[in-house]
C-alpha cells in the first residue's frame, strides 16, 4: 500500500524541477563553451598554417628574386631572355631542372611574373599538376631587364599549395 | 506571512512532503549529469593540454625548419654562409631529418606526438667531406666542386642526392646543429652549372 502511494503521488513537482532547470542550464552554458574555444582554436589553426605558408612563399620569392642564373647584366635584375627560356611553354629544359633543383622535391609551386605594364608575362610550372587546395600566394617587386637598354618593374608571384605531409 | 500570499494550490506544494520517487529519480539523474559534466570539463582541460603540447613541439620544429630556410634563402656569393642552432627544449625530444622534412617527436601522458615541417630549400644531411665523398663514389672521383665538377645532367644528379636525402638521420639533442650553404657544380656538355644545397650536421 505505502509502495503504491509512494508510485502514484505526483504532487511536489516544483522542488525536484528546480534542479533540473539549472543543471539544464550549466549544460546548455558548457555546450556552446565548447563550441566557441573549439571554433577559436580551428581559426588560429587554420591562420597560422597560412602564416607560416605564406612566410614559406615569400622565402622562396626571395630566393628566386636573388638567383644568380636568373641575372641580367646587372645584380638583382631579372632577365626577361632566361625567363623566355624557363617559362611555358619551356626552350632550356637544363635551366628549368636547375630551378626547381634548388628546392626540395615535396614543394608544389608555381611562380608568374609580369611587368607593371602588362606587355609581359611569366609562367613558370614544375610540372602540369594544376594548383589544388589551399592555395597561398606572397608577391615582391621585381625589376625585369626586357633588354640590356631598357628596364622595367614587375611583380613576382609564387603560388604554394599542398603544404602538409 | 508567506503562506498568506502564495495561492492554495501552490501552498499544499510546499507543504507536500510525498512525491520521493520524482525527487530520488531527478536526483539520480542530477548527480549522473553532474559526472558527465565533470568527466567532460576534465576531458576539456586534458584535450588543451595535450593542443598545448603540440604546439610548442611544433614551434620547436618551426624553429629548426626556419633556421634551414633561412640559410637555404641566402645568395650563393653573400658572407654569411653558415649558422648553428641549438636545442633549448625543456623536455625531451627526439629529432629526425631527412632531405624532405624534419620530424619532432615526444612523449606527453603515454602517447607519442609527432610534429613533421618539410623542407623549403634541398638539404642533405651530411657535412661536407661526407658529402663530398658520396658524390665521388657515385661519380667516377668527382667531388663536385669547382674545379671538378660532375660530369652529369640535372636530373641524374638530383637522383643521386634524393638517395641520401631518403633517410632519415637522427640529430642529438644535446649538440648544436650546424648547417652551411654549398654548391655543387654540374658539368653538361660545356655548360658548368651551380646547384646549391643546404648541409645539415652535428
Amino acid at each position: 500500500m505505502k509502495l503504491y502511494l509512494f508510485i502514484n503521488d505526483e504532487q511536489a513537482i516544483l522542488e525536484p524541477h528546480n534542479d533540473i532547470l539549472a543543471t539544464a542550464l550549466v549544460v546548455i552554458g558548457f555546450v556552446v563553451f565548447a563550441a566557441v574555444m573549439s571554433k577559436a582554436y580551428l581559426i588560429y589553426d587554420e591562420q597560422s598554417h597560412s602564416i607560416e605558408n605564406y612566410e614559406e612563399a615569400s622565402r622562396i620569392a626571395e630566393s628566386i628574386a636573388s638567383w644568380d642564373e636568373l641575372q641580367g647584366t646587372r645584380p638583382d635584375i631579372i632577365s626577361a631572355e632566361i625567363l623566355e627560356g624557363i617559362s611555358d611553354p619551356v626552350s632550356d629544359r637544363d635551366t628549368h631542372a636547375l630551378f626547381f633543383a634548388r628546392f626540395s622535391a615535396n614543394n608544389e609551386f608555381s611562380v608568374e611574373i609580369h611587368t607593371d605594364d602588362g606587355k609581359h608575362h611569366w609562367s613558370i610550372h614544375k610540372n602540369k599538376t594544376a594548383a589544388s587546395g589551399n592555395v597561398i600566394a606572397a608577391s615582391i617587386p621585381v625589376i625585369i631587364e626586357i633588354n640590356p637598354a631598357q628596364y622595367t618593374s614587375g611583380t613576382l608571384t609564387v603560388r604554394l599549395w599542398k603544404r602538409y605531409i | 506571512m508567506k503562506n498568506e500570499i502564495l495561492p492554495h494550490a501552490i501552498q499544499d506544494m510546499f507543504r507536500d512532503r510525498s512525491g520521493w520517487i520524482e525527487f530520488t529519480l531527478s536526483k539520480a539523474a542530477l548527480m549522473i549529469t553532474s559526472i558527465i559534466l565533470l568527466a567532460a570539463f576534465y576531458q576539456i582541460g586534458a584535450d588543451f593540454s595535450d593542443i598545448q603540447m603540440q604546439r610548442q613541439l611544433d614551434s620547436e620544429a618551426i624553429g629548426l625548419k626556419t633556421s634551414i630556410d633561412d640559410i637555404g634563402s641566402i645568395s650563393p656569393d653573400s658572407i654569411r654562409q653558415n649558422s648553428t642552432y641549438s636545442f633549448n627544449s625543456e623536455y625531451p625530444v627526439d629529432a629526425f631529418i631527412s632531405g624532405e622534412y624534419i620530424r619532432f617527436e615526444t612523449t606527453h601522458r603515454e602517447q607519442t606526438i609527432h610534429s613533421v615541417k618539410p623542407l623549403t630549400f634541398r638539404t642533405i644531411p651530411l657535412n661536407e667531406t661526407e658529402m663530398r665523398t658520396f658524390l665521388s663514389n657515385n661519380f667516377n672521383g668527382q667531388p663536385g666542386t669547382f674545379e671538378h665538377p660532375l660530369i652529369t645532367d640535372t636530373p641524374t644528379a638530383l637522383e643521386v642526392i634524393s638517395i641520401v636525402g631518403s633517410q632519415e638521420v637522427m640529430l642529438n639533442t644535446g649538440k648544436i646543429v650546424h648547417i652551411e650553404k654549398t654548391s655543387i657544380y654540374l658539368k653538361n656538355d660545356s655548360e658548368v652549372n651551380r646547384l646549391e644545397v643546404v648541409l645539415v650536421h652535428q
